[in-house]
């Protein structure tokens, strides 16, 4: 059938052209490129971590012990980067610790982020007693500092995995982007396009998930980058108190055990490469989302782009 | 105009729908506006009923009540025989197929994320029992209707991609798709040049005359609601000031101030051209009695004492009512 075809024959939908357009924009803009230059080494980091376990056991960056050193010694052929306190390799360790830190800030940021949405569209879209309700528990929730919530329930309940603590990284962090993603539906609600949408007889969840949610897709995309940052720098920081999950190589481990074995003034070999990787990826991560804050910032874009 | 009511397409009854600006916390006294203010209205089926008045009359409120986006504080808001205040979740969804409205703004109306074929199909979707093929027909037939010509160049283009007029030719076909009974167009033409305007307005006459829609028309305009209306009434803040045949309001006006809004009109080439009426005081009165009439303060003709009450609706001719103490 002739009108079929027709359909078929589509060009890409508005929201790839607008990511690809904006994409194009974050490659020029100078902080968005170093940003994603220094990711885009970190992310090599963290693919390459399999690789040394895989030349010799002793790579191995949780159980691998180099048998002919069982203190922390420091950089050499054999070890890039040294030896940690009873021989592991700290290069191998380096690198696991980049996946760790990737795993750990987007599973956190995105949950976190997919929270804030619902929560923020729901309770703007509802408003009422509905709106009332969720935003009192936002704040309730900003108020509270996730850190100390994270090391009081470490306290009260042993060891947490690190799925535990992304989850509850998650669950302390959403508040924020709801109350963004709330204004904003705030205002698109009263624009026509919705008005129309009603009145052609869409049911509230049709217009929430149709219309409101692509329209703030870049906003949340924007929050979730800065929330990978601050997931990453909570882990890290609950690690090297102590808190952290034992079984994972993560760079704030490194960094408690550094502390520890009492090697802070001792071994620098040891102690800066995984506080530099902190403050590089968190920085990336930051640059990216100061960028596409620039991007999209409303007052810098064509008219009908919105 | 003098018809059964229960054959009306829409009816207002006594409607009044107030705004309330400011805090009840921070100001003691809360300000009320009164957009609408005891509106009666009966418009007839299958004609087209003007609605003209200037900025901030309450025009747009009207229509939104007609669509049920607002409730009225009081008064009875009917459309085809039904109340729409009795109408809720389920029920008023499927009632409001039969309503359709185009926006003023054709540049906030559409969704920028959503592309033509999307957004006109988007009331057909709602409807279970078409199959795709049967929507596709019916998107491209009514995108031929509104003279996106041809239609299939347009389907997949998004909102940006259009002139303000091909934007407001979306709008006018996602209304249309479903073939409603009532059509409200709050000033479509508002945001965009004279002579896309003129396209517009014989568009709607075009699909008047084919579907038989009844289409109220809202305009700040006299000379385009008396190019396509079938009736016309002048409201000013919040009243209605006189309602008539088009014929009648425009070669006879009564009131005041629809004088005033010919007198407003351009000259050149107009059948009215020598008439004048000057019934605007340049400098509004300060002597605003309360509870008077709404237009005393620019009405050259009022007198304070007569004028101190509010005028009723009095009969001016066949079918033609005004609100005015002079007649
Ligand atoms: N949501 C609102 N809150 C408070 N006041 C409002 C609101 N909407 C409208 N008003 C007021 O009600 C009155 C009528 O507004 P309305 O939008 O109906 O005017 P209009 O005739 O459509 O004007 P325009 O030609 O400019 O569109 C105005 O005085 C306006 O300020
Ligand atoms: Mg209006």
């Amino acid at each position: 059938m002739k009108n079929t075809e027709i359909a078929m024959t589509r060009n890409r939908p508005y929201w790839r052209q607008a990511l690809d357009e904006n994409w194009r924009r974050l490659r020029r803009n100078p902080t968005g490129r170093s940003g994603l230059i220094l990711l885009l080494i970190f992310a090599l980091m963290a693919a390459s971590s399999f690789i040394p376990p895989l030349i010799s056991p002793i790579y191995n960056p949780m159980h691998g012990v180099d048998p002919h050193i069982s203190h922390t010694t420091g950089p050499s052929l054999r070890h890039w980067l040294g030896t940690d306190f009873i021989g592991r390799d700290i290069f191998s360790q380096l690198l696991a610790g980049a996946r760790v830190a990737f795993m750990v800030g987007i599973t956190a940021a995105f949950m976190s982020v997919v929270l804030g949405v619902a929560i923020g569209i729901l309770a703007g879209y509802a408003g009422g007693w509905a709106d009332t309700v969720l935003m009192r528990l936002a704040d309730m929730i900003m108020v509270m500092p996730t850190l100390l919530v994270v090391l009081m329930a470490a306290a009260l309940f042993g060891q947490l995995s690190i799925w535990t603590i992304v989850a509850m990284i998650a669950l302390f962090r959403w508040p924020g982007v709801s109350r963004v993603i709330r204004a904003r539906i705030l205002s698109l609600k009263q624009r026509p396009f919705i008005e129309a949408a009603r009145i052609a007889g869409a049911s509230h969840l049709r217009i929430m998930t149709r219309h409101l949610l692509p329209n703030v897709l870049p906003l949340a995309l924007l929050y979730m980058t800065f929330r990978v940052t601050s997931a990453i720098i909570i882990e890290a920081a609950l690690a090297f108190l102590g808190f952290g999950d034992p079984t994972t190589v993560s760079w704030g481990m490194m960094l408690q055990w550094v502390w520890k074995t009492g090697h802070m003034f001792q071994a620098p070999y040891w102690l800066l490469p995984p506080g530099i990787c902190i403050s590089l990826l968190t920085l990336s991560f930051y640059m990216l989302a100061r960028a596409m804050d620039e991007i999209l910032d409303p007052r810098l874009r064509r008219r009908g782009e919105s | 105009m003098e018809t059964d009511s229960r054959k009306d397409a829409i009816v207002l009854a006594g409607v009044t729908r107030l705004y309330r600006s400011g805090s009840r916390l921070l100001t003691a006294r809360q300000k009320t506006i009164r957009a609408l203010d005891e509106v009666d209205l009966n418009i007839p089926p299958g004609c087209i009923f003007g609605l003209v008045g200037e900025s901030g009359s309450g025009k747009t409120t009207a229509a939104r009540l007609m669509v049920r986006l607002e409730k009225p504080d009081s008064g009875t808001v009917s459309v085809l025989g039904r109340d729409m205040a009795g109408l809720h979740g389920k029920h008023l969804r499927r009632f409001r197929r039969k309503i359709q409205m185009i926006f003023q703004d054709p540049y906030q109306s559409l969704n920028p994320y959503q592309s033509v074929i999307s957004i006109v199909s988007e009331p057909l979707s709602l409807r279970r029992q078409m199959t795709k093929d049967q929507r596709l027909d019916k998107v491209l037939e009514t995108l031929a209707l509104v003279g996106l010509d041809p239609p299939s160049t347009y389907l997949h283009r998004y909102p940006h991609q259009l002139s303000g007029g091909q934007r407001q030719r979306v709008a006018i076909a996602r209304a249309m798709v479903l073939d409603p009974q009532v059509l409200i167009a709050d000033e479509p033409t508002s945001m965009l040049d004279a002579s896309i305007a003129v396209q517009i307005y014989r568009l709607m006459l075009k699909i008047q005359h084919r579907s038989k829609v009844t289409m109220v028309f809202i305009t700040h305009n006299l000379a385009a609601a008396n190019y396509l209306c079938d009736h016309i009434a002048v409201i000013y803040r919040g009243r209605i000031l006189e309602i008539g045949p088009s014929g009648s309001v425009i070669n006879s006006p009564c009131h005041p101030y629809t004088q005033a809004l010919l007198d407003a009109l351009p000259r050149f080439g107009h059948i009215w051209k020598e008439r004048r009426f000057d019934t605007m005081l340049d400098e509004p009165r300060s002597d605003i009695p309360q509870n008077g009439c709404v237009f005393y303060s620019r009405c050259s003709k009022a007198e304070y004492s007569t004028c101190r009450r509010q005028p009723v609706l009095k009969s001016a001719g066949r079918d033609h009512k005004a609100a005015c103490f002079l007649i």
